[in-house]
This record gives C-alpha cells, sequence and structure tokens, in this order.
C-alpha cells in the first residue's frame, strides 16, 4: 500500500465529508504537531480541498500537557486561527480540547471541533475507511438510549485485569451524533460515553495504558482504588509517577474523580499501543476519564484517561457486556455481531 | 506505512491465558516480575490462606518452636507445656522486635531488644520498668495468635483472622496422598535451597512433565513417563499426578526398600505421584520415600525451597541410613541444580524487550490450571 493509496484518501473522505459534514467554502482549520503523522495530514487537507472546502494547517510543538495547562504553548495566531474557522479537526496530540482558547472558541456557537489526536495514516484508515459508520451507529445509538434510560442504576464493571468498579450513572452530558453538521465537539466515532455520579463511584480500575502527559501502553497494570474520589494508585510500573502527578493535576490537589467511562465498538479498531483515540476504541474497551471534565466550565486543567480491556458491564444487574462483546439485550447483541470491518 | 502495527496489551493477554489450554498462552512478564503483583500475591494469597510451614516433628516437643519470614510477615510456632501447638506474629508488642528467632527449644522468649518476656502460650509475662507507664496494661500485650492446624504431621498457619474451613483446604490432599501416610514418617533429609526465580516459577516446574524428558533425560527423565490421563486438575489450582518412575536415586534403585503401606497397596517399586496444594505446598511419593516441599517468594526473583525426604523410622536403624540418606540428598541436589539455569533464564526473559508469552502444549495443563488461579487470586474478584 503506499503512502497516498486510495485507502488512506478514502478514509479521509469519509472522515472529512461524510462523517465531519465539510461543505464547499468552508474555513476548515487543521492543527497538528511535531509529532502528527503527516500522512493524515496530507490527506485530510486534500480531501478537504477536493470537496471544494478551504483547509489550512497550522503545525505547532507537541504541547506538553492538554487542558488550560496547555494555555501557555498556544499561540496566537493559532488562538486566531480556531475563532475565524468554521470546522476544525486536531490532530494534535496532547489535543487542544479543554484550552481556554478551545473554550472560548467553542462558545461562538459557530465551529464544529474534531477530536483526532494521535491517529496514524493506518489508524484513520480502520477508523473510517473499514467500518460502515451507519451500521457502527445503529449500535452505539441503541446503547446509548439503553444507557440513557438507566440514568441512576447502578453499572458493574470488571476486566480479566482485576477492575471491579460500581457507580450510579449520571445524565449523559452529551451524545456524540452520526453526523457533525451542527456546532459542536465531535469524537472519532466508535465509543458510547457512560458519565457517573462521581461521588458514587466504588472500587478498582485496572488499566493496560494511561494517556496522562503522554500516551503509554503499561507493562503491569496499573491499579486505581477508587471511593468517591480516586484513593490510591499503585502497580503501572514507571507509569505511576506520571499518573500519580497528572492525577494530582487533575484533582487540584488530590487524585479527583472518575469522570466517564466508555464502551467501545469498532471492529476495524487494533490496538497498537501508539494511539490512544485508536486503542481506546477497539471493540471491548473503556476509557476511563479522571479527574476534572474539561467540558464543564472551568473544569479540565487536566483530564488523563486509562484504557482498560476486555471489560464486561452489567446496568441494574443486568450482564450486557460479557469480555467485551454486547450479549443483551438479544437486539442488540445480533446487531453489534453484525458489526464488522468493511473492506472495499 | 505499516497498514496493522497490532501489538498485545496486557489486558488480552491476561484473556488469552484464562483461554482452555488448547488456546492458551503463558501469562505476561508482570505476573512473575512485578513488585507490585507480588505485593498482591502477598494480600490476596499469602495473608489469606493455609501456609504449610513444617512438621510436627520438628516442634515434638514442648518449648520446640521454629520462626519464619513469610514475605516479611514474622511468624513463629510453639509447642507449649499443654502439648499444643500455637503460632503467634513474631512481634514484640513493644516495638516490634521477632522475639524468637531461629529454631530451638526455650521455655519462655524474651525480646533481644528491650527484654520484654513471653510464655510459650504468647502470654506478656515480663516486662522491665513498665510499671510506670500510664494506661499499660499487660494483658493487652500478649502476641498476637495467628491460625495454625495439621494434618497428618504437616503444620499449617495462617495469618488470616477468618481463614478458610481448614477441612475445606486440606480435602485435597486427605484425597490425593492421603495414602503416602506422612504421620508414619520422618525427617532424613530438610534440604533448603534459594532460586533466582519467582515462586511461581518454581511452582510450575514442579508439576512441568513436558520438560522432564528434555531438561532431565540423564538423571530421572530416564525412568519417568506420564499419561494425561494421569493428571487430575483440582479446584483452587491444584494438581494431582500419578505416574511412572523410579527410586529418586543416580541408578533409580532403592537403597532402603518399598514403603509397606505402598507395597500392600500394590504398588511397584516404579510408583510415582505429585499433589500440589496452593500456595506453597507439593507433596512427592515414590515407592520409598515421601517428599513434601515448601517454596516461598522471597521477592518477585527469588524463591526458598524446603525439601524434606521421610523415611519410616525403622529404616533409621540401618547402620548405613546416614550414608544411604545422602545419596537422596544429593541427587535430590543434581537434580534441582539442573532445572537452576532454566529457572533463571525463564525469570530473565520476563523483562526482556522481546519476550512474548508462547502458547501452551496440551501437556501444561497443571500449569494452566494453577497459573490461573494464581493470577485470579493476586487480581481480584473483577479477574473472575
Amino acid at each position: 500500500m503506499t503512502v497516498n493509496g486510495p485507502e488512506l484518501a478514502y478514509a479521509a473522505d469519509m472522515m472529512v465529508r461524510d462523517y465531519f459534514c465539510v461543505v464547499p467554502g468552508d474555513n476548515l482549520l487543521i492543527t497538528a504537531d511535531t509529532a502528527t503523522d503527516r500522512d493524515v495530514v496530507d490527506a485530510v487537507m486534500n480531501a478537504a480541498h477536493t470537496i471544494g472546502a478551504k483547509p489550512a494547517v497550522m503545525t505547532s510543538p507537541q504541547l506538553p500537557y492538554q487542558g488550560a495547562l496547555a494555555n501557555a504553548y498556544i499561540s496566537e495566531p493559532l488562538v486566531a486561527a480556531m475563532r475565524q474557522c468554521d470546522a476544525w479537526i486536531d490532530l494534535q496530540f496532547p489535543y487542544v480540547a479543554g484550552s481556554d482558547a478551545h473554550d472560548e472558541a467553542m462558545k461562538s456557537n459557530r465551529m464544529r471541533y474534531l477530536l483526532a489526536g494521535d491517529l496514524s495514516a493506518g489508524g484513520l484508515i480502520r477508523m473510517f475507511g473499514k467500518v460502515d459508520l451507519d451500521q457502527l451507529y445503529g449500535v452505539k445509538d441503541r446503547l446509548c438510549d439503553i444507557i440513557a434510560e438507566a440514568t441512576g442504576k447502578k453499572v458493574r464493571i470488571t476486566n480479566p485485569l482485576g477492575s471491579d468498579v460500581t457507580f450510579n450513572l449520571a445524565k449523559p452530558a452529551f451524545t456524540k451524533s452520526r453526523h457533525a453538521d451542527r456546532p459542536g465537539l465531535y469524537f472519532v466515532p466508535g465509543s458510547c460515553t457512560m458519565f457517573p455520579e462521581p461521588d458514587s463511584v466504588r472500587g478498582m480500575v485496572a488499566i493496560d495504558a494511561a494517556f496522562h502527559e503522554f500516551y503509554e501502553p503499561m507493562s503491569e497494570p496499573m491499579m486505581l482504588t477508587i471511593d468517591g474520589k480516586i484513593k490510591n494508585v499503585d502497580g503501572g510500573g514507571t507509569s505511576r509517577t506520571v499518573m500519580d502527578r497528572s492525577l494530582k493535576r487533575a484533582g487540584g490537589g488530590d487524585y479527583g474523580y472518575v469522570i466517564h467511562f466508555t464502551y467501545a465498538i469498532q471492529p476495524s479498531a487494533r490496538y497498537t499501543g501508539k494511539s490512544f483515540v485508536e486503542d481506546s476504541r477497539v471493540t471491548g474497551s473503556n476509557a476511563v476519564g479522571l479527574g476534572i471534565p474539561f467540558w464543564e466550565p472551568g473544569g479540565g486543567e487536566n483530564h488523563p484517561d486509562g484504557v482498560l480491556t476486555q471489560q464486561s458491564i452489567w446496568i441494574d444487574g443486568a450482564k450486557i457486556v460479557e469480555d467485551g462483546i454486547i450479549i443483551g439485550p438479544t437486539d442488540l447483541a445480533k446487531a453489534a455481531e453484525a458489526v464488522l470491518p468493511v473492506h472495499h | 506505512m505499516a497498514m496493522l502495527e497490532e501489538v498485545s496489551n496486557i489486558g488480552a493477554a491476561i484473556e488469552r491465558l484464562r483461554a482452555p489450554v488448547r488456546q492458551a498462552q503463558h501469562a505476561p512478564g508482570f505476573i512473575y516480575n512485578s513488585h507490585d503483583h507480588l505485593a498482591r500475591e502477598k494480600e490476596n494469597i499469602f495473608m489469606q490462606d493455609w501456609l504449610f510451614v513444617a512438621l510436627e516433628q520438628e516442634v515434638e516437643n514442648p518449648g520446640d518452636y521454629m520462626t519464619f519470614r513469610i514475605l516479611g510477615e514474622p511468624a513463629l510456632i510453639t509447642r507449649d507445656a499443654e502439648g499444643n501447638l500455637n503460632a503467634f506474629a513474631n512481634v514484640c508488642l513493644h516495638r516490634g522486635v521477632e522475639v524468637a528467632s531461629g529454631s530451638g527449644n526455650l521455655k519462655e522468649f524474651m525480646c533481644p531488644y528491650h527484654g520484654w518476656l513471653y510464655d510459650l502460650t504468647g502470654k506478656l509475662i515480663g516486662a522491665p520498668y513498665m510499671k510506670e507507664a500510664e494506661g499499660f496494661d499487660p494483658t493487652n500485650c500478649n502476641l498476637k495468635r495467628l491460625g495454625i492446624d495439621t494434618w497428618r504431621g504437616y503444620v499449617f498457619i495462617t495469618f488470616n483472622d477468618n481463614p478458610p474451613a481448614f477441612a475445606d483446604f486440606i480435602a485435597p490432599l486427605v484425597k490425593d496422598v492421603g495414602y503416602l501416610h506422612a504421620e508414619d514418617v520422618r525427617i532424613g533429609n530438610k534440604i533448603e535451597m534459594e532460586f533466582p526465580c519467582n515462586w511461581k516459577f518454581a511452582v510450575e516446574n514442579l508439576m512441568d512433565f513436558y520438560h522432564v524428558g528434555v531438561l532431565h533425560s540423564d538423571s530421572f527423565g530416564q525412568f519417568f513417563e506420564w499419561r494425561e490421563d494421569g493428571v487430575k486438575l483440582n479446584e483452587r489450582g491444584g494438581v494431582y499426578i500419578k505416574y511412572t518412575s523410579a527410586s529418586p536415586t543416580p541408578e533409580g534403585k532403592t537403597q532402603f526398600r518399598m514403603l509397606p503401606w505402598l507395597e500392600a497397596a500394590g504398588e511397584t517399586e516404579r510408583f510415582g505421584c505429585m499433589a500440589y496444594l496452593a500456595p506453597n505446598m507439593h507433596v512427592f511419593g515414590r515407592c520409598d520415600v515421601v517428599r513434601p516441599i515448601q517454596l516461598w517468594p522471597n521477592g518477585p526473583d527469588s524463591t526458598r525451597a524446603v525439601i524434606y525426604h521421610l523415611f519410616p523410622p525403622d529404616w533409621f536403624n540401618d547402620p548405613k541410613f546416614d550414608e544411604k540418606c545422602k545419596i537422596y540428598r544429593d541427587y535430590q541436589i543434581e537434580v534441582l541444580e539442573e532445572d537452576r539455569s532454566m529457572l533463571m533464564s525463564l525469570q530473565s526473559a520476563m523483562g526482556a524487550r522481546e519476550y512474548s508469552p508462547g502458547p501452551m502444549s496440551h501437556l501444561e495443563g497443571p500449569i494452566h490450571n494453577t497459573i490461573n488461579y494464581h493470577v485470579k487470586r493476586a487480581l481480584g474478584n473483577g479477574a473472575d
């Protein structure tokens, strides 16, 4: 496969035109950093140009942190650009979301932002080019409906590494729609988010990989003990030191809360150990958000995430996911089973 | 550009370990080389379960005692004047110093630091210059009792204040190796060896019959045959294997004779069996010797083995007993030394960049059963 082959072009088109709804004349900002896969940048820009949009790429040094901690590292030209664009695909990692400038730009309510983070060219192909997004959203939306209807009910999540955590479901903070046709914050498709009542989270979360200041897989599980707030972190080898300081930043001195869980269903996503965005969307994975939510006003100084794999999920005592696979309700399980990689 | 750069993550590695043995892969490195994982094993396994620590004949007389350090937890067993066995945390109620060391026979234990004195039942019977201490009540300063129980001469202790029922714990051993009559044999050899490997590698090595015909082909492997239908996998990671072997001597010939109860049961000189009772006890039976083994983690990459050779008491009257017993001892060490370099290499691999858990052979069913049990216990309820 060549770098600029048809699969990458197709995937970029699916991302830019089909999912992110870029139309002729749109001012599309593409932000990248010094670690971004340039093939992705070129493919996204080419796709936008082909549509008839007006893409511009801004490349910055890689941010040392996410969220408001990144404020000091974001240049004024970039701030100006994000205020002036119609749509923004952020390929930086750590991403710009959560920074003060990002918050201000979103308040304009005219711009669509896609957090596409650390996708490689292969990742872009798998996440947008090797899946039927309509079919995927059919399953995701049905699962999200089940979760939304279960607001207030108890959820239990386990996994083979020793996770065993319960929480009460809060109202969804946001939904993820199939098409990014309105101003707002968008993510790479492939997961459904569960928001806990933060004080209700109890138990152990064992993660395989972490995005704290950077993203890294672990050689041994990191165990987060949670009793309302995160009380203890152990394991994780050398990652623990970085997670410790990241959580303390995120929690304002203590470890803070668990602010979201997810269930990922993306049949083409693969665990590469190099991409938080893709790894956390491998079917059965769970991106466990820690600290303070960046989507809340004043929140999101930093928002570390852990990746938990092969999860099992119970809602209100009924097991709906077993070892990463949806097993119920029956109609949902059948629909999920039918979501397979697509090859053109 | 690589189209697919998929790598294994540790969650997936544990999932593959859990698969049926013919689809399973061995465990990822952290299971064997992580300090944090060992800390979980200490709390979730060694501080919960019954642990094989001694033979009753080692603490036979009033005043006999033995001390242990189990993953940093000092323990003491005594035979008191009434003939009862006791187990305690070997921790002075004053500053925490171990009140007894090694083994021997004493009427009381005096803390070597400030002289607090305890009797064989753990009761504080003296505390110099403490009368003036306000609120000091010596009756609240007895050594903390640990659980203790015995079966056929084996002594077990537990740090768990609410331990699993001993009868349930010991049941597999009752069923599988009760016929070895450990209560009717006495210690000929007691061998202590250190191995530079994780304790689970040592446990697995002793049930890894897959390797015997290769690594031990010049020693006991030449007398060794086993069949899969001789393998019984027990609950709680236990294993019992009956197989064909020989006396554990260089020529494979007994220096004594058959254990009478095995002969009466119709067994031959080719009798062999092995039982594993998690977490730290193996029992090997051969035609002429019973060999219980303790395995103790010293750290993630260090294990201490205590191996007993038990023979019927009347054999000790043989004028050449010591000489013959030494043959068993030397041969035991020779065989275990054959394992040493493999255990070192296994341990080294766990930290190697290129190590990736390989597939299991169907011959590794006992290891699969045992390691999955240990991993689930260590990782907690969520791993069930």
